[in-house]
């Protein structure tokens, strides 16, 4: 009887065409040239250019920016990834509570999300700035030296990923409250009854309840992580040099500033596999973890 | 404990407001006033913001985003929901397939394919049109879009599809009829997600709007700061301008995000 | 319920089809519109240029201009900024031009193969001599109407300069000598050059100036090794090192990494430095901070012995023709336009430059004095344009940037140019 219903189900699946046509024409097609340029030493720009095989992936493993850039990225993805989750929920939690006002500062701590990052870059940058930063005042009035904070690889690696936090751990805790609430009560008044404290319950019951939520968030700030651009370009264009650049943006400099078109693609398919491999893998293991109610 | 917690709250909302008290500082300030970021102005001006709004032709960038941003987030509701249908419902091995393909493409990195995706918008005669940038930016939020419905149509019971069809209803009706109504919570998440990406995309929009008529404002906006990077008050101001339409826009929603939020994320 | 969800939908739809039906008509599709041979039609030019701000004003007005004598003409002027390089790589690579586009230096090394020959203008046979080499090539060909010529060298401060008792430097020795003076009296507070080291561009400006003394405008100098490939690169280290040494003493900005373009104005502007190693432009900049600013130029201090100092000159702001435009008579009526003497003298003299055909008297406000002055001074081309293959630029900066920070050491900083300048000369 099922086989009779369900019989037509292969009719339904044309619904998913004209979504499978808009990738087909502006995301696989283009992907395949993409493919096919990173085997050139094309300038990007020129209409001349000869094929050269895989010079420019052995280029790439060579160039010791290739691999400041990768633990960068890795740093903005995972870094930005834990502190968005870890404040995001803690911040959920706490406002989950009893108070009043509550509402209104979630959504103070939800504003920047809206904001595009260009801008909350630039917002961002008059803090670090070294003459006249905001943090610098504030330096000036203790006493202190100026700091040049951002002239510093590792230092801008940390505040450009704390901006990113700053700017989206809204995200997070929006959906933590959602999980949260979608949580019956019961279950936290019995575990109460049986004497469990609040880390226990917290163990017990919130978490294994919340893992759809913390899928979701992860596996989306993994990705938007990685792909971080907009923001180093309006804090520090990846410099100095390329310490604080992330994959993105050494590729535009890549394909612009250096005119090296091949090179660009070939880190671009290599950003592309290694983001896909980790974000798939993250969503595996997270959707093992879950529980249906 | 009542105050610490009340402490801790106020601590919280100060500390997520000063980026934004700062901004509207130095939005407010006239050029000349050189003091520090965080004294805020006493004779403030609007000369920063109207110099902002005519510098940076944000009247004309505001009606762009408006199109591109409306006619694109319908596209991807409809076109979304209708993928995302049967890929939920019908969970075949060719369907998996499907689903994991579509989600991939949220992977696909902006510049890889930037060049030939350029180069094929210009022989299709597409640059500085609005609808190459709808269609490319409806392609771009079709993924997440497909993710999201995907997973609250699976929390809507096999029940009803079942007794719609029993009441007569071929295939596409149990879709229109009985789905479609079902998933506006989902759909409002939608449109706030994917209408903010659209509307903030800077990455695309910069090749493909190049005429000062079809600009939308975070390429006008970000043109103007080059330009003008030495008038901080007059950045500032174009950054507050910038960001007022969505902010409105939010305040309204808010409300419909969240149990959006709460059905797809939590059932999914 | 449902059918008002179906009709909004259905009626946002309608709505959509037509603002878009009516957006891409209105909008024209290609940048170039439908070839007409016939001067009654209506016709388009797409028009866009690297400059901002004040330059770019100038440029606009002149259009403006341009379309009331010319009401079958309409312009269509784009001034992008900082994204105009890119821009126009793109569109290279898509062959899909403006019909009209500034070179900012490029016109034979980059845009070449996209120009269109203007040699047959009649404003062509007034091209000054010294600009005329950096904008024709052997065969004749005439790539873009240069409307002012590149003379640049560093700006100081004059006051300052004075205050200090410090006369301008001849050579490098000199120039250290007095960046020593600069950082003992002023406590530090004042630096000799500030550069805005964050938009990378400036840093690339002080390697351009200083290679030319260093390897090129001495008698012994290594253009031939550079122009046929056989250069020495060991020969390069000492530049970088030069750079490093002038940061380590002090006598740049603190925060020559994370300051801006801007900055460098601001300070100049307000004393906090006394050389900008810029060009003219860098003046007018200065002083829309602060007006009394009292500036002058100086050519590039030399650095091998029984050298003397030189102008870095060469094409500034110039326009070219798209070759393939399908309006091409009107885009070269556009540039004939500009050639008129009284546009140009305008335009020069916003720049505080040289005009470039040489029937304009010079008129560089301010700074005519200086170029009487230096009159008999060498010019020669700026280094990178013609002794780098195009592309170096980045090069140049993000190597500066990451010898300042401690990443790489002078002899990388050459290996890496080395690197680089073999990739891009086998392109071509």
């Amino acid at each position: 009887m099922k086989k009779k219903m369900w019989g037509s189900s292969t009719i339904l699946n044309v619904m998913y065409v004209p979504a499978l046509l808009f990738f087909a024409v502006f995301i696989f097609y283009p992907f395949i040239e993409g493919i096919r340029i990173s085997f050139t030493n094309w300038d990007g720009y020129s209409q001349q250019f000869s094929y050269v095989g895989f010079e420019k992936y052995i280029n790439m493993l060579a160039d010791k920016n290739t691999w400041t850039t990768m633990s960068n990225t890795v740093i903005y993805g995972f870094g930005s990834t834990l502190l968005q989750n870890v404040l995001g929920l803690a911040y959920a939690l706490f406002l989950d509570q009893q108070l009043r006002a509550k509402g209104l500062v979630r959504t103070i701590v939800y504003l920047p999300v809206i904001i595009s990052s260009l801008i909350m870059g630039y917002i961002w940058y008059f803090f670090f700035q070294f003459d006249g930063g905001a943090i610098n005042d504030i330096m000036a009035l203790f006493g202190a030296q100026p700091v040049d904070w951002l002239a510093s690889g590792p230092r801008a690696v940390g505040i450009i990923t704390f901006v990113n936090t700053f700017q989206f751990m809204g995200v997070a805790m929006t959906i933590y409250v959602a999980g949260l609430q979608s949580i019956p009560k019961d279950y936290y008044e019995a575990a109460s009854i049986d004497g469990a404290n609040w880390w226990s319950q917290f163990k017990n019951i919130t978490l294994p309840l919340l893992m759809p939520a913390i899928t979701i968030n992860v596996v989306l700030n993994i990705i938007g992580g990685l792909k971080l651009f907009d923001v180093i370009v309006a804090m520090t264009n990846g410099g100095p040099g390329y310490a604080s650049s992330s994959l993105s943006t050494m590729m535009y400099n890549l394909y612009f500033a250096r005119q090296d078109a091949g090179y660009a693609a070939a880190l671009g398919n290599f950003m592309f596999l290694f983001i896909a491999i980790v974000s798939i893998t993250s969503l595996i293991l997270l959707k093992r973890k879950e529980v249906k109610i | 404990m009542r105050t610490l917690k009340y402490s801790i709250l106020t601590l919280i909302g100060i500390v997520h407001l000063i980026p934004f008290y700062i901004l509207l500082g130095m939005a407010l300030k006239p050029t000349e006033d050189t003091s520090s970021k965080w004294i805020f102005p006493t004779n403030m001006t609007m000369d920063n913001f109207v110099n902002a709004w005519n510098q940076a032709h944000l009247s004309q960038a505001l009606i762009n985003n408006v199109i591109i941003t409306g006619s694109s987030v319908v596209l991807i509701v409809l076109i979304g929901a209708l993928a995302s249908y049967p890929l939920s419902r019908f969970q075949t091995k060719w369907n998996q397939f499907i689903y994991l393909l579509c989600i991939s493409c949220m992977i696909v990195p902006a510049l890889t394919i930037l060049v030939p995706l350029y180069s094929m918008i210009v022989d299709m005669g597409g640059i500085n049109t609005y609808w190459a940038a709808i269609l490319t930016q409806v392609t771009f939020q079709l993924p997440l879009t497909i993710f999201l419905f995907t997973g609250f149509i699976s929390s809507v019971p096999r029940e009803l599809d079942e007794a719609g069809s029993i009441d007569g209803c071929n295939k596409f009706m149990i879709f229109f009829r009985i789905i479609l109504p079902l998933l506006k919570p989902i759909t409002a998440t939608v449109i706030i997600l994917t209408g903010l990406n659209v509307w903030n995309d800077y990455q695309f929009s910069i090749f493909l709007l190049q005429k000062v008529s079809v600009q939308t404002i975070p390429v006008a906006l970000s043109q103007f700061i080059s330009q003008f990077q030495n008038q901080i008050s007059w950045v500032a101001a174009g950054c507050v301008i910038g960001m007022l339409p969505v902010t409105i826009l939010y305040l309204f929603l808010q409300k419909y995000f969240i149990r959006g939020l709460a059905d797809g994320a939590v059932k999914g | 319920m449902r059918k008002k969800w179906l009709s909004i939908s259905c009626l946002t739809l309608a709505v959509v089809t037509a603002l878009t039906a009516c957006g891409s008509n209105g909008e024209g599709d290609k940048s170039s519109n439908t070839a007409d041979g016939n001067a009654d039609k209506k016709v388009t030019l797409t028009v866009s240029t690297n400059v901002v701000g004040e330059q770019a004003t100038v440029l606009q007005d002149i259009a403006n201009k341009f379309m009331t004598e010319n009401p079958t003409i309409k312009v269509e002027f784009s001034a992008p900024g900082k994204d105009y390089e890119n821009t126009m790589k793109v569109k290279m690579a898509s062959k899909d031009m403006p019909d009209v586009f500034a070179t900012h230096g490029w016109s034979k090394n980059r845009y070449g193969e996209y120009l269109a020959d203007l040699s047959g203008e009649a404003w062509a046979a007034d091209l000054d001599p010294s600009i005329k080499s950096s904008v024709t090539d052997e065969s004749g060909k005439l790539y873009v109407l240069p409307m002012d010529q590149d003379k640049s060298g560093p700006v100081y401060n004059i006051d300052l300069l004075k205050e200090y008792g410090l006369e301008v430097p001849k050579t490098y020795d000199e120039f250290l000598a007095a960046a020593e003076v600069i950082k003992t009296k002023s406590d530090g507070k004042v630096v000799a050059i500030h550069i805005g080291g964050a938009d990378a561009w400036p840093i690339g400006q002080w390697f351009d100036f200083m290679a030319t003394p260093m390897l090129i405008s001495a008698e012994q100098n290594s253009a031939q090794a550079l122009l046929d490939g056989t250069f020495d690169w060991t020969k390069f280290d000492e530049l970088p090192q030069m750079f490093k040494d002038f940061y380590d003493k002090g006598y740049f900005n603190k925060d020559i990494l994370t300051s801006k373009y801007s900055d460098s104005a601001k300070a100049f502007a307000e004393g906090k430095a006394v050389f900008g190693f810029y060009g003219p432009y860098f003046i007018e900049e200065a002083k829309n901070i602060n007006p009394n600013l009292n500036a002058g130029l100086m050519p590039i201090p030399s650095i091998q012995a029984n050298d003397s100092p030189t102008f870095a000159g060469g094409e500034k702001t110039t326009w070219g023709v798209w070759k393939d435009s399908k309006n091409i008579e009107a885009a070269k009526k556009f540039v004939a336009y500009y050639a008129q003497a009284e546009n140009i003298s305008g335009l020069a003299k916003s720049n505080q430059l040289p005009p470039g055909l040489s029937s304009v008297k010079i008129d560089a406000g301010e700074l005519t004095a200086y170029y009487e002055q230096y009159k008999d001074t060498r010019v020669l081309p700026f280094f990178d344009r013609v002794y780098l293959p195009n592309g170096m630029w980045d090069v140049l900066c993000k190597n500066g940037q990451d010898i300042l920070a401690g990443g790489i050491d002078a002899r990388q900083y050459s290996e890496n140019m080395k690197k680089e300048f073999e990739r891009l000369s086998t392109n071509k």
